[in-house]
């Protein structure tokens, strides 16, 4: 979940409410406290509510739950005195922008810390790293409108963020973090988009980065937002969210007048929506009138009217979370407040039952054998010690620990055998769980197997099958044991595991030396095992994990 | 009065009156481990019972240049006889071969004889050779170490050193009798217990503390009312993720978060593609890809079983619960685990709420010994609204994070043809157990330490 560090002292201010009621209150908005260190305070936000990643958005909908202003924020936008025109040429590379004049902003370093975490969250969130959308912020004053959005060649040069030399897209793709992460997103085409002034000077080489002459710092006072992406809805949505933030800081907003394909001047209207109160009613478990519905609406700052049974509502354009009735539900929710949401409970009805079958585990502990819990997803190499071959691994995996689905138990209880040899012997472990193979057809099985090892100095092949035979026992099957040669086990100390039928169930011997040796286990202390599959015969032995 | 610990009493029996054993006699002779031994023997000592009699101690026997030297004479005794005989220096050198160094170093050193030009001659003859009254004692059984002479042991290859163990025999005839009686059932007051020792320490089998929390979880949801279904670990991306509204170009589905499997597949065994692909193109505004529904991934929750038994069987009501191992591609650490159980229940009844969905839990929690719970709002991809169960760990004095819970969105349950809400809630399990047994590294549950395994109390 994307965080955001607020100031409680700023917060309360903007919110126009006690720190302390602000601090108890965040919570019940889904803001998850992270961590707090004096004023300053780490929230994780939802990744659905953008809207949240700056204090401006966070205050925005404190107001409503306690009460200082409810309704739908009025986020006014000047009409457009200026424009962006787009060329055909951008159409296969990345044909979507938008974007907004923000008037008299109060740029301070917490303002530029602000915008920018927003900024990186947009990226990061909708804008599916900067693929689906990107966002530029630029000083308007140095920017001479109207702004033509079209594509450049790889051997175009200007001077990118950071640097005072002109360098070639290419150089800027090859030779530059932003354009070396983000250059495969546009550099296939050929050509690259490009955001110009009417003087020729470059703003941004979308997606991957700004010009140096607009770059924004303290001293700015006028800001200019793009966003650019591939399809008009996404930038739109996103330019919303950035303009009620911007709005919430004091800015004065003003439109563009944007022209080219399917390029239009941002909207930024309102939805419609209505919510019928017997839906709310019966999801959440409360009997509120339409009034009192709507006014849960108004405190979770959406635009709410009763009429009739009904909700009539008005959903802002910075809430595009919001798809149909059942997110006006959990708005209905949020502005009542969870916390005053007492449990109720439910009549029991039917009783349940398990989906597991007989418990093989009491005739285990019965046999004196203790159970272990191994990860399906082991290491390849626990498996190559034992003899056994990986089949099924995972693609990139984080941990080398983790790289291949068990084939069976046998490695993991082995190992177990490994790390314990400074605990007093004897040592009889058993196992059960899933093991994984690949059918004839590719198609990957997962059976349910029981296995078990013990360890000590006279541990022999009969006593593995005395154990095994007693197992057995109590599971209905009576097993045969003719000899056969398979890892783990010590040649001629070795037997299939035969049903009644004549079906091989699994394998049984002592440990070869080999073995013991690749697993450290010390000198003068002998292993033996088996291991059987339960589904194979039908029987589902043991409780599922 | 003596009272005889079991060991005890084998080791008595195990002695004859006037005999002396060692810690290994006396382990062969009861059959009992030499630990045993030792240990019986230490508490007979401390009631008086036993007595040692010998050792331990450093004992010497003769090295092989010693036993030489016991049958033919010490190398300077010899040449300062055959000096005195009158023989010749190239004898004595032919008689002592390589021993003529170290003779003539020691007779020179006691100013016996001295060199002249090569050859020695006898300065004055000693009234008594040292060490040669050692060498008459009887070295057959050895020879206690602070007996001889530090310069005699000290001489090369003429004694051996070896530590000889204690010897113990009874104090008294009686003791043996006591024990005997005992063992007799004659019922004497001599022949009582000591019912206080301690006996030996011996491990329980057991199944995995783990085990026992799951079986535990399982039990309170059927209590509960909840019926139990259970799938594949290997789930198509289709019921895992696209089924549950997560869109395709998700950061979830990335490699670097989801097990993509190699090496096999299972089937996509998809359901109403049409219309899941519809809404995941309205709400989402991207391309569909039926391709990447097929992909084989390792299941990130048991919610993909618990949607298609729904998807499948469509009951008008139901109380459901799935509990299994679930899957996330991250660095293992303290807190997170690559592969980890969960637990989630559905209830379709379209007269069951949120407040019931709340109450339910809370009941839970309250059966597994959880008392104080709260319930905060938070976001969950396929459900709304969406809510976060927060239990009060006792030990930490904080809340904690557990279960979530929520309404499967119409976008999950509209495509598939479910037409009434159904309420999900779970979470892991692990964070329970680690509550449950006052661990702070949930690592510990998969390491299998014996010592762990046997030391936790089973039915705490």
């Amino acid at each position: 979940m994307p965080v955001v560090i607020v100031s409680l002292r700023r917060l309360a201010a903007l919110a126009g409410a006690p720190e302390g009621a602000v601090r108890e209150r965040l919570p019940f908005l889904g803001l998850d406290i992270e961590h707090e260190s004096g004023d300053e305070i780490s929230v994780e936000y939802s990744p659905n509510r953008f809207d949240y990643s700056t204090e401006f958005g966070i205050a925005t909908g404190l107001q409503g739950v306690l009460g200082t202003r409810t309704g739908l924020p009025d986020v006014p936008v000047g009409p457009a005195r200026h424009r962006i025109d787009v060329s055909e040429g951008v159409a296969p590379v990345r044909p979507a922008i938008t974007g907004i004049l923000a008037y008299g902003c109060d740029m301070d370093d917490y303002m530029i810390r602000q915008l920018i975490s927003m900024q990186e969250d947009l990226h990061q969130g909708p804008g599916r790293r900067r693929r689906r959308l990107a966002i530029g912020m630029h000083d308007a004053d140095k920017i001479a409108f109207p702004l033509e959005y079209t594509v450049a060649g790889m051997d175009f040069e200007f001077a990118p963020l950071g640097s005072d030399d002109e360098m070639s897209v290419a150089r800027i793709l090859e030779g530059t973090p932003q354009g070396v992460q983000y250059g495969g997103l546009v550099s296939q085409h050929g050509a690259v988009p490009l955001l110009a002034d009417s003087r020729g000077r470059v703003a941004s080489l979308p997606p991957i980065i700004n010009s140096n002459h607009t770059v924004v710092t303290e001293s700015t006072k006028n800001l200019f937002v793009d966003i650019t992406g591939g399809e008009r809805a996404d930038v739109e949505d996103a330019l919303a969210i950035m303009a009620a933030a911007l709005h919430a800081s004091g800015c004065r907003l003003e439109h563009l007048d944007i022209r080219g394909g399917n390029n239009r001047t941002p909207p930024m209207s309102p939805r419609q929506m209505s919510l019928d109160c017997a839906l709310s009613n019966r999801v959440l478990g409360l009997c509120l009138d339409s009034e009192g519905t709507a006014r849960c609406l108004r405190q979770a700052r959406l635009g709410a009217r009763a009429d009739g049974d009904t909700v009539r509502c008005t959903i802002p354009p910075h809430r595009p979370d919001i798809f149909g009735p059942m997110d006006l539900v959990e708005e209905v929710a949020l502005g009542y407040g969870i916390d005053r949401m007492g449990p109720t409970v439910p009549d029991i009805g039917e009783p349940g039952r398990t989906g597991s079958g007989r418990s093989l585990d009491m005739v285990m502990i019965g046999l004196g054998c203790t159970q272990v819990m191994n990860p399906c997803l082991c290491g390849e190499d626990a498996l190559s010690r034992a003899g056994y071959a990986p089949e099924i691994s995972v693609a990139d995996p984080k941990s080398r620990s983790h790289t291949a689905l068990r084939p069976a138990l046998l490695p993991g209880l082995i190992e177990c055998l490994s790390q314990n040899i400074h605990e007093p012997y004897p040592h009889r472990l058993y196992e059960a769980g899933a093991v994984f193979e690949v059918g004839p057809s590719g198609t990957i099985r997962e059976r349910f197997a029981l296995a078990c090892v013990m360890a000590h100095k006279d541990a022999t092949y009969s006593e593995a099958k005395s154990v095994l035979s007693a197992a057995l026992y109590h599971a209905g099957i009576r097993a045969r044991t003719p000899p056969q040669d398979a890892p783990p086990f010590e040649e001629g100390r070795a037997a299939d595991i035969q049903d009644g039928s004549g079906r091989s169930m699994g394998r049984i011997g002592e440990v070869s030396e080999s073995c013991r040796r690749a697993f450290r286990i010390r000198e003068g202390v002998r292993a033996a095992g088996w291991e059987v599959n339960l589904i194979l015969d039908g029987i589902q032995g043991m409780a599922a994990p | 009065m003596a009272t005889y610990h079991a060991l005890e009493e084998r080791a008595i029996l195990a002695m004859k009156p006037g005999e002396s054993y060692t810690i290994q006699e006396l382990a062969e002779n009861a059959k009992i481990s030499p630990d045993q031994a030792r240990r019986a023997v230490e508490w007979l000592k401390q009631k008086g019972e036993v007595r040692r009699s010998e050792g331990p101690q450093r004992m010497l026997y003769l090295g092989p240049r010693g036993i030489e030297a016991q049958k033919g004479g010490l190398p300077e005794a010899i040449l300062l006889r055959m000096l005195a005989g009158g023989a010749s220096h190239q004898e004595a050198r032919r008689r002592l071969q390589s021993d003529w160094g170290a003779a003539v170093g020691i007779c020179c050193r006691n100013g016996w004889i001295r060199m002249d030009g090569g050859r020695p001659a006898i300065v004055s003859f000693p009234d008594k050779i040292p060490h040669e009254d050692v060498l008459e004692l009887d070295w057959s059984g050895g020879v206690a170490k602070d007996m001889v002479d530090e310069s005699f042991a000290r001489r090369p290859g003429f004694t051996v050193e070896r530590s000889v163990p204690a010897r113990y025999l009874l104090a008294s005839a009686e003791v043996l009798e006591r024990a005997r009686a005992r063992q007799s059932g004659t019922g004497r007051p001599g022949g009582a217990l000591d019912v206080e020792a301690d006996a030996a320490r011996i491990h329980a089998a057991r199944t995995h503390p783990l085990h026992d929390v799951i079986s535990e979880i399982r039990e309170t949801f059927v209590t509960l009312g909840f019926e139990e279904i259970a799938g594949a670990m290997v789930q198509p991306a289709f019921w895992n993720f696209d089924a549950l509204f997560t869109p395709q170009d998700h950061p979830a589905r990335e490699m670097q978060d989801t097990y993509y499997v190699r090496g096999g597949r299972v089937d996509a065994n998809p359901l109403n593609v049409e219309d899941v692909a519809r809404t995941h193109q309205k709400c989402w505004r991207y391309r569909w890809d039926p391709d990447r529904a097929a992909e084989s991934v390792l299941r990130t929750h048991t919610t993909c079983v618990t949607i298609q038994h729904l998807a499948r069987a469509r009951p008008e009501r139901a109380r459901l619960f799935s509990l299994g191992r679930v899957f996330r591609n991250e660095k293992p650490s303290y807190k997170h685990l690559v592969e980890f159980h969960q637990v989630e229940g559905v209830v379709a009844d379209p007269t069951v709420s949120l407040r019931d969905l709340m109450g339910i839990q809370r009941e839970f929690y309250h059966r597994m010994g959880l008392k104080k719970v709260k319930f905060w709002p938070t976001f969950f991809p396929y459900t709304e609204p969406s809510l976060q169960s927060m239990v009060y760990n006792e030990t930490l004095h904080k809340w904690v994070e557990l279960f979530g819970m929520g309404i499967f969105r119409p976008e999950v349950t509209g495509p598939l043809g479910i037409r009434d809400p159904v309420l999900a809630w779970g979470g892991g399990i692990e964070r329970i157990a680690m509550m449950r047994y006052d661990m702070d590294d949930v690592r510990d549950f998969y390491r299998n330490d014996l010592g762990w395994l046997r030391g936790v109390p089973a039915c705490r």
